[in-house]
């Protein structure tokens, strides 16, 4: 059984590759790198989201798309394709977090996780050990989870199941006399969360906050020059040192499915390229419906890919400040990571708000990119980026949502530095991203929708194949490596 | 005072449950003692049938239980109300007027949901409205199936893992009076030895030498070699840190309510004599918007309701009532006034749907136990306590745990 | 197409024909099937038996399920939901194939008939409607189930197209199914099996149930045939009956209750170097048949179901169903072998001390001589048009 296809004239027919790598993401550019340095003939097609250049969303102030932050960037990624000598570089390896709390309290975390304890006893004497043996205790946990995280097999702990299941709340409430604390970690578990702390499965977040490491520091949050950006040049730098060949080109229109295998691509001008390995980085739903077809899925894996329509998002806001930012306790240093963690009442009613289509303050996480790269923003003014979570999720192009949302980015600043003496003169949105469903789930989908199509050379490393908010570049690395082994296997000639 | 001060079990809740799981674990030898917390619910309505196990070691034929066919669970909100019973398949072919196609969906729903725990099915994680829009497009049979699955565990069908809920629609077979069999527990549970402690427990610890330690109303302390709690719900109210094997369905916030009604004037309307249990919720949005009153603290106006008809009263129960009441932002306890209300309010929603110018009058709300509250106490010194996963047939779960703890030993 | 296992219903419904079935039984001995009243024996097994194997017998067909699927997309959407090719398919064709599921496990049988165009009568034994439902998603296709709107008649036996054709209804041309007008009534008539007898069916609108019933009896009055005597013709065909000689994959408690094609004696009707159908793949990479379905013939009159195979004094499976066969004189049984045991040496324990043993001889069957060509010639081999069953 072979695509029928009409060639048109002169539609290209090119053959000798031995992998096609779709999408722009930096997981597609880091499985593309990983499959080529072994020497094969890798094309990567540029397709989808592309990173922006960094763009001036109002006059002399940059945005720079992606997180500027990294929790848990791969480290055989970036060993492997030595992505330091192409240009990754930390502008801080860890980041010191500010929380503001609801009542306007503020706590500094270092940043090292197992230092937290004397920062907490200056904070509330009497949690300080209990917070730091927590911290040091669920650090534990997550280590022995970090291989599950990043795409390996469930480990077998036996209070897997019980912590696998537990809320937030189940877990933590009732854990330090400061409730203050467990609204910091509340704010840590709930961003980018599609459920309240108080509902089933919610607590794994916070592990897998605590797992992820990066610069060889589990735990710890780092700053990587450039943003985003940054770590997308140095990828792509990379993928060409290592010889992929990168099309920005073509839109790739199917996957061609000889038998069960995938056999190339083609493109919307007839054009093929033939490839026994293809990899894919697009959405699971483009990867296997656009490209392939309910008709040759499974009817099992085909529901996997019916995903209800997203109510809750996380949405990031770059602001424009004409000034410095005035607020002594903020401004001492601009180069940390601000946290807003908001009471449970509060973040509870911004969930309602949220899934009623308003929009309502919940956890802030701030950075001040200008404060990193001086070229962000004129002299003497600052740009803010700002996760705001949870909030409706919405069309960037309606004014109402927009509305809702920048009002609320204008009050959180305020919060997060109150006394802030500088004037925001823009504000400009991302799109929305919906919401993670809980870990458990995402975890075992990701698992079928890895392992599961039954097509044999296509992988795919895609949003849902990576687990947790931020770059973390292990769905890439999974994706190539298994790439590699079919074809060194013989997927090839079989 | 208790006879003895140290057992080999000790069960923490002195409900239905416990009093099975107790009465279990002596029959196999083990020296029992049952504590009461002082949160049990009020013993109404009808109970599922004990399982065989139970019925056997607690010999329970001794105590002339009679079985009741179990009632027809209808959703009210509509003129046409909405039924369900213990037959999935008879129910599919009634549920085939509303649209054809419920004939065959409705029983592989039922045979589908029972089967939604096991490790392998992604279903599991999904919420209840995810499980429910895939199957069905008539909104009155998902909020009935949330009704009857979702309510009693305080979830509105929106949260994480409350589609393993569903996997409880299936009524039981036969029931019992839920007066007699506790009654029949408690004589069983004594006849099999087990220690039925007056004093309501205090607080439980365990000592260096691995020996739990409940110290008693009056001071008293026993000791005890493992303990247990008859539900998850009331040992969390008791400010124990549970482990339920992994049930995604433990209450975290508000309670529910226990309403007592007298019918003044009994309604025209033939719905009231049959051996049923109503639901009042009209739509998944109501059931949501109670939800959120009851996590923002207030008392909503329309509560959904489960109710029973018993002689001349009516015995409800609103499982979205917050614990504590805010007001201006202060949070306050549940005064005698706001138990008024929230009687007056489930009056006029059960006079609406009954018609027929039925005239109810409310005798008696109680507030049933709080997590919550028992959250901010908990000892996360002390190792987690087994508590039977959340269950609609407790006493089947928590007989099951107290045969498995005493087995081991 | 074969009745799957008896059910428990307390509350069986009348199938479109129950009033005329029951107007015929003597024994008034009656089931549950899918929850339709199903006659077990009419008047007596061997008569019943004998009718269709000599004659002609009539069966109520109206407990199986059915299903109308209709849509530009409806080849392509039975293609993936069955293991028949339906897209080759020409009008008035029938085809037979399995429903998998996506890890290669046998779910259910089914049969097709392409009515027209895009139109397709869909028979299963079981309820199917969930995964009709999950199927359809994405495709254009209208799924509805008619088993309650329709009465379906089988005719059975060496001389079921006479009695047919002597009523009137006969518009059969050469193998094809038809559909027409017969004075008023509007039915479609598609040759079946029903095991080792062949026979045709007959689907027309419930309310015209007592018509054709009466038309086909009027000249001589054709016996009914109930579950029992169409259990013996099942087995002597060698079709294995779902939820009695195997379980479907969507009803059994975990993969390993499930079977594939292979074990249930059926690998002809899901080849896996057919064009692709759901569970295919995972067909390819599934481990060897453990156990196999074959037909026994055991030296004896009666043997229990659960009654242990022997060979050389090692237990090797057991019964699943056994029927009497009048024609051979013995029990003709299905038994799930181990898929390495002899073939030869076979006894049958009839009572489980093992003092009441009879022989044990594998039987041929028109299904068994097709998958032994399977198996021996995998790409040689094509069963799905119109073969027994």
């Amino acid at each position: 059984m072979s695509e029928t296809m009409n060639v048109s004239k002169g539609a290209r027919i090119e053959g000798g590759i031995d992998a096609v790598v779709i999408g722009a993401t930096a997981d597609a550019f880091a499985a593309a790198a990983m499959i080529a340095r072994s020497g094969l003939h890798v094309v990567l097609i540029e397709t989808g989201d592309r990173p922006r250049e960094k763009r001036e969303f109002s006059p002399g102030y940059f945005a720079v798309d992606g997180d500027p932050l990294a929790y848990a960037l791969d480290q055989q990624v970036i060993d492997a394709l030595d992505l330091y000598r192409h240009g990754l570089s930390f502008i801080a390896r860890r980041l010191e977090t500010f929380v503001r709390f609801g009542d306007g309290a503020a706590m500094t975390l270092p940043g090292d996780p197992a230092l937290a304890g004397e920062a907490v006893a200056a904070f509330s004497e009497a949690d300080a050990t209990r917070f730091a043996d927590f911290l040091e205790e669920e650090r534990k946990t997550a280590r022995a989870l970090s291989g599950w995280f990043s795409g390996g097999a469930a480990p077998l702990i036996p209070a897997l199941r019980e912590i696998g299941a537990a809320s937030f709340d189940g877990a933590v409430i009732g854990r330090f006399a400061d409730q203050r604390l467990e609204d910091y970690l509340r704010a840590e578990a709930s961003i980018g969360a599609a459920h309240r702390s108080s509902e089933a499965f919610t607590y794994l977040a916070l592990l897998r906050r605590l797992a992820g490491e990066t610069a060889g520091l589990q735990g710890g949050v780092a700053a990587i020059d450039g943003g985003g950006r940054g770590l997308a040049s140095a990828l792509r730098r990379a993928a060409q040192a290592a010889g992929v060949s990168i099309r920005q080109t073509d839109r790739v229109r199917t996957v061609i499915v000889e038998w069960d295998r995938v056999a190339g691509v083609s493109f919307d001008d007839g054009g093929q390229i033939r490839a026994p390995v293809i990899v894919s980085a697009l959405s699971a739903r483009e990867t296997f419906i656009d490209f392939v077809g309910k008709a040759r899925l499974d009817i099992e894996f085909a529901r996997l890919l019916d995903f209800p329509a997203p109510t809750i998002a996380t949405v990031r806001a770059h602001l424009a400040l004409n000034g410095p930012i005035g607020d002594a306790l903020v401004g001492a240093r601009l180069d940390r990571r601000f946290l807003l963690a908001p009471s449970a009442a509060t973040l509870e009613s911004a969930w309602r708000a949220a899934a009623s289509g308003k929009a309502s303050n919940g956890v802030v996480e701030l950075v001040f990119p200008s404060a990193l790269d001086r070229t962000l923003a004129p002299e003497g003014c600052l740009t803010a980026a700002m996760l705001l979570h949870p909030v409706a999720f919405g069309d960037p192009a309606d004014e109402v949502w927009r509305e809702g949302i920048e009002n609320v980015a204008r009050e959180a600043i305020r919060r997060v530095a109150p006394e802030m003496s500088a004037e925001i003169v823009a504000i400009d949105l991302d799109a929305p991203e919906r919401a993670a469903p809980p870990m458990f789930e995402a975890l075992e989908r990701r698992r079928r929708i890895t392992d599961a199509s039954g097509l044999e050379g296509y992988f795919f490393c895609g949003p849902e194949a990576s687990i947790g908010g931020g770059v973390s570049l292990s769905a890439g690395r999974r994706a190539g490596e298994r790439a590699l082994r079919y074809f060194k296997e013989g997927g090839t000639n079989p | 005072m208790t006879a003895r001060s140290k057992f080999d079990l000790v069960v923490i809740g002195a409900d239905m449950a416990g009093l099975a799981a107790a009465g279990c674990a002596a029959r196999r030898g083990a020296q029992t003692a049952l504590l009461r917390t002082g949160g049990e619910a009020p013993v109404e309505g009808a109970v599922a049938e004990p399982p065989n196990a139970v019925w056997r070691l607690l010999d329970l034929q001794q105590y002339d239980l009679k079985f009741e066919a179990p009632p027809v669970h209808a959703s009210i909100a509509e003129k046409r109300p909405l039924a369900t019973s213990d037959d999935p398949v008879r129910d599919g072919r009634a549920l085939a007027s509303r649209e054809s196609a419920l004939e065959h969906l409705w029983p592989s729903f039922i045979a589908d949901m029972g089967r939604i725990g096991a490790a392998d099915a992604v279903d599991r994680y999904l919420s209840a409205n995810a499980v429910l829009d895939d199957y069905f497009a008539d909104e009155m049979l998902k909020t009935h199936a949330l009704s009857l699955c979702a309510a009693p565990f305080g979830l509105a069908g929106d949260e994480a893992g409350s589609a393993q809920a569903l996997g409880v629609a299936a009524a039981a077979r036969r029931v019992i009076p839920a007066q007699a069999l506790h009654g029949a527990l408690l004589r069983a549970a004594e006849a099999a030895g087990v220690e039925i402690v007056r004093e309501k427990a205090e607080a439980l610890s365990r000592s260096e030498n691995k020996l739990w330690k409940a110290t008693l109303d009056g001071g008293e302390e026993i000791r005890a070699k493992s303990v247990m709690a008859s539900s998850a719900l009331i040992a969390e109210a008791f400010g124990l840190r549970i482990e339920t094997g992994g049930s995604p369905l433990l209450r975290r916030q508000g309670v529910e309510a226990f309403i007592r009604l007298r019918i003044e004037k009994a309604p025209k309307s033939a719905l009231a004599r049959k051996n049923a249990v109503f639901f009042t919720a009209p739509d998944r949005a109501a059931i949501r918007r109670a939800r959120d009153a009851m996590i923002a603290g207030e008392i909503d106006e329309e509560p959904p309701l489960t109710f029973e008809i018993v002689g001349r009263e009516i015995i409800a129960r609103a499982p979205y009532c917050p614990a504590r009441l805010v007001e201006n932002g202060e949070e306050r306890e549940w005064s005698g006034q706001d138990r008024q209300i929230l009687g007056r309010h489930a009056a006029s929603v059960i006079e609406k749907r009954l018609g027929g110018g039925a005239s109810l009058r409310e005798i008696e709300v109680l507030i049933g136990p709080d997590v919550g509250a028992g959250l901010r106490r908990r000892d996360f010194d002390a190792p987690a306590v087994p508590a039977p996963p959340p269950s609609k047939d407790p006493v089947a779960a928590a007989a099951a745990l107290a045969l498995e703890l005493t087995g081991d030993e | 197409m074969i009745f799957p296992a008896a059910d428990d219903a307390t509350e069986p419904r009348a199938t479109a024909l129950y009033a005329a079935a029951a107007s015929v039984s003597a024994t008034n001995s009656w089931t549950s099937v899918n929850g339709w009243a199903a006659a077990r024996v009419y008047s007596s097994f061997e008569e019943e038996y004998e009718a269709a194997s000599r004659d002609v017998a009539l069966v109520d067909l109206g407990p199986l399920c059915r299903y109308t699927v209709r849509g530009k997309e409806a080849p392509s959407f039975l293609s993936r939901l069955t293991s028949c090719p339906v897209t080759e398919l020409s009008a008035a064709e029938s085809g037979r194939g399995l429903i998998l599921n996506a890890d290669g496990l046998v779910v259910d049988l089914a049969d097709m008939t392409r009515v027209s165009g895009d139109l397709f009568l869909l028979t299963t034994s079981a309820p199917i409607d969930r995964r009709l439902q999950v199927a359809a998603r994405g495709f254009d296709v209208e799924v509805e189930n008619i088993a309650g709107m329709v009465a379906a008649l089988g005719l059975f036996g060496p001389n079921a197209r006479d009695a047919a054709a002597a009523a009137g209804v006969d518009v059969l041309e050469a193998e094809a199914t038809a559909q027409g007008r017969v004075r008023g009534v509007e039915l479609a008539v598609r040759p079946i099996n029903l095991g080792s007898a062949p026979g045709i069916e007959i689907i027309f609108p419930a309310e015209d149930a007592l018509v054709i019933w009466e038309r086909l009896r009027r000249r001589k009055p054709i016996p009914a045939m109930g579950l029992d005597a169409a259990d013996a013709l099942r087995i002597e065909g060698g079709a294995p009956r779902l939820g009695v000689d195997f379980i479907g994959a969507d009803a059994a408690l975990s993969a390993e209750e499930a079977r594939i094609p292979d074990e249930i004696g059926l690998p002809h009707l899901a080849p896996p170097n057919r064009a692709w159908f759901n569970g295919r793949r995972a067909m390819r990479n599934a481990e060897r048949a453990r156990r196999r379905l074959v037909v026994l013939s055991l030296d004896c009159d009666r043997a229990p179901v659960g009654a242990a195979i022997r060979s050389r004094d090692a237990v090797i499976g057991g019964v699943t169903s056994a029927a009497f066969s009048p024609k051979l004189k013995r029990v003709l049984c299905f038994a799930e072998v181990r898929a390495d045991a002899p073939a030869s040496d076979l006894e049958a324990m009839l009572t489980p001390d093992g003092r009441s043993k009879a022989a044990a001889r594998l039987h041929e069957t028109d299904e068994s001589r097709l998958a032994a060509t399977f198996r021996e010639n995998l790409k040689a081999a094509t069963g799905f048009r119109r073969s027994p069953v």
